[in-house]
C-alpha cells in the first residue's frame, strides 16, 4: 500500500508566479505531513512561520545530536499479574534550551526529513543497551523503530553491535514497531523480521490497531507482544464504551497466538482494574510511573521491583479489598455473589 | 449484564444499595452506586441520606479478610 501526503496552493490566491506557488505548496506539504501523513493541506497564510519554526528545529536537532543533548527517558512496564517491573519503554526526550521539553512526536518526523534519523537510530538503541546492561537481568527494555528505521538494510546490525557493545542478553531488548511498517507487506520486510529475530531481539508491534492492521501480518510476522494502545484503554470504563469489547478481543488474540499484550496509557484505578481483567498481561502508564530519566529509573527496579497503583487523578475513590458475600438484584433475579472490593462510589462484584 | 442496568445489592435483610452496571466481564461485574456511601472509622460503610429507604441504615461488610 502506498500513502501520500498532499500540499495544495491555489493560483492566483496563493501565488501568480510558478516559483511562489511551488515555494508555498511546499509549505502546505510540510504541513499535510505534520500533520500526520496521508492527508492534504491547503496553503494558508500562516505556515510560514511554522515552515521557519521548522527550519530552526532542524538545525537545533542537528547541534543536540552533535553535543549529545538527547536523553532517553523510561517509562516502567509492569506485570499485570504480581505488580513487579518487568522492564522499560525507552523514550527519546530533547530538552530544547528556548523551547523546554520537545515531544519525539514532533521532533523525529523533522529528523526523519533532514536525513538525521539514521544517527538517531543508531544512539537509541546503543544508549538503551548500555544503561540496561546497569539494571537487573531480568529486567527488559524496548526501543521504538520507525518505519525509516526499519526500511534501513543496516538495522540488524545496529542493533546487534549494541548488544554487544554493552554485554547484554538479545533476549532483553525488545523493538517496538508500529503497524505502518507491515503495510509494505513484502520480501523485505519479511527478511528483516527473520534478521532481527537471528539477532536474538524480542518484537513488539506497536500503537496496534490505531492503523491499517491486517491480522494476516500477526500471522507472518513473529511478534512476542502486541501494545495495545492507549486510545483503546482510555475511556474504556465510560459507560457505553465499546473499547473494552476491543481490548478483550486484542487480548484473547495475543492469547492464542502466544503473545504478550501491553496495555498502554493506563491512568487510573478503573482503568487497571479494567484492563486486568480484560487478560493484558503487562501494563504501562501514569498509574504507575510517569517515564524518568535513566538515573531516577535505577530506584524503581533495585528493590523488590513490586510497583505500586498511584491514582491521583482518578475520579474514582480508593477501594478497599474484601470478601463478604451478598445477594445481587438485577431483573427480578436473586443472585448470590460476592463483594470483591466497595469504595464511596462503587463495588466490584 | 448489560453496561447501563440498574441491579440492587443486598448485604442482608434491610441493608441494600442500588447501583448502575458500569463492566461485565464473565463472572464479575463493576458498578457505580446511585449515591455515593460514606466510609466509617472501622471501615464499613454508611449509606448516605437520600439513598431510597431500603437502604438506609449501616452498611455491615466490614473487611473480611482484606485480600
Amino acid at each position: 500500500m502506498i500513502g501520500a501526503s498532499v500540499g495544495i496552493a491555489l493560483a492566483p490566491e496563493h501565488g501568480a508566479a510558478s516559483d511562489e506557488l511551488i515555494r508555498n505548496v511546499d509549505l502546505a506539504l510540510y504541513a499535510a505531513k505534520d500533520a500526520g501523513r496521508r492527508a492534504y493541506r491547503f496553503y494558508a497564510e500562516d505556515l510560514h512561520a511554522a515552515a521557519e519554526e521548522r527550519v530552526e528545529l532542524e538545525q537545533d536537532l542537528r547541534e543536540a545530536i552533535a553535543r549529545d543533548e538527547l536523553e532517553l527517558y523510561y517509562q516502567p512496564v509492569v506485570y499485570a499479574a504480581n505488580e513487579k517491573i518487568v522492564g522499560f519503554e525507552a523514550l527519546m526526550h530533547w530538552n530544547h534550551p528556548r523551547r523546554g521539553w520537545i515531544s519525539p512526536a514532533k521532533f523525529v518526523p523533522i529528523a526523519e526529513d533532514a536525513g538525521l534519523i539514521d544517527r538517531i537510530g543508531q544512539w537509541a538503541p546503543r544508549k538503551a543497551c548500555e544503561d540496561l546492561a546497569r539494571r537487573p537481568r531480568a529486567i527488559r527494555c524496548a526501543v521504538n523503530v520507525s518505519a525509516l528505521q526499519f526500511a534501513n538494510p543496516d538495522l540488524p546490525t545496529i542493533v546487534a553491535n549494541a548488544l554487544a557493545h554493552s554485554g547484554v542478553a538479545p533476549s532483553r531488548l525488545e523493538l517496538e514497531i508500529t503497524e505502518s511498517v507491515l503495510l509494505n507487506d513484502s520480501a523485505g520486510t519479511e527478511a528483516m523480521f527473520k534478521a532481527l529475530k537471528r539477532v536474538g531481539v524480542r518484537l513488539a508491534l506497536d500503537d496496534f490497531g490505531t492503523g491499517d492492521s491486517s491480522l494476516g501480518f500477526l500471522n507472518k510476522a513473529p511478534f512476542d507482544k502486541i501494545k495495545i494502545d492507549r486510545s483503546f484503554v482510555q475511556g474504556a470504563t465510560e459507560e457505553g464504551s465499546r473499547n473494552g469489547a476491543i481490548i478483550a478481543s486484542i487480548t484473547s488474540l495475543a492469547e492464542a497466538l502466544n503473545m504478550d499484550t501491553t496495555a498502554e496509557g493506563v491512568e487510573t484505578l478503573d482503568e487497571l482494574e479494567l484492563v486486568r481483567l480484560l487478560g493484558c498481561s503487562h501494563v504501562q502508564g501514569y498509574i504507575y510511573f510517569k517515564p524518568m530519566s535513566a538515573a531516577d529509573a535505577t530506584a524503581p527496579v533495585a528493590g523488590d521491583l513490586v510497583a505500586e497503583a498511584n491514582d491521583p487523578q482518578s475520579a474514582r475513590a480508593a477501594r478497599q479489598n474484601l470478601l463478604c458475600r451478598v445477594v445481587v438484584v438485577h431483573n427480578g433475579n436473586r443472585l448470590n455473589a460476592t463483594l470483591r472490593n466497595i469504595s464511596e462510589s462503587g463495588a466490584m462484584i | 449484564m448489560p453496561a447501563g442496568s440498574t441491579l440492587r445489592v443486598e448485604c442482608s435483610a434491610d441493608k441494600s444499595v442500588t447501583g448502575q452496571v458500569r463492566w461485565s466481564r464473565e463472572n464479575r461485574v463493576g458498578i457505580a452506586f446511585h449515591m455515593p456511601l460514606r466510609r466509617r472509622a472501622d471501615g464499613s460503610f454508611a449509606v448516605l441520606k437520600g439513598q431510597p429507604s431500603s437502604a438506609r441504615g449501616w452498611w455491615a461488610c466490614r473487611p473480611w479478610p482484606a485480600l
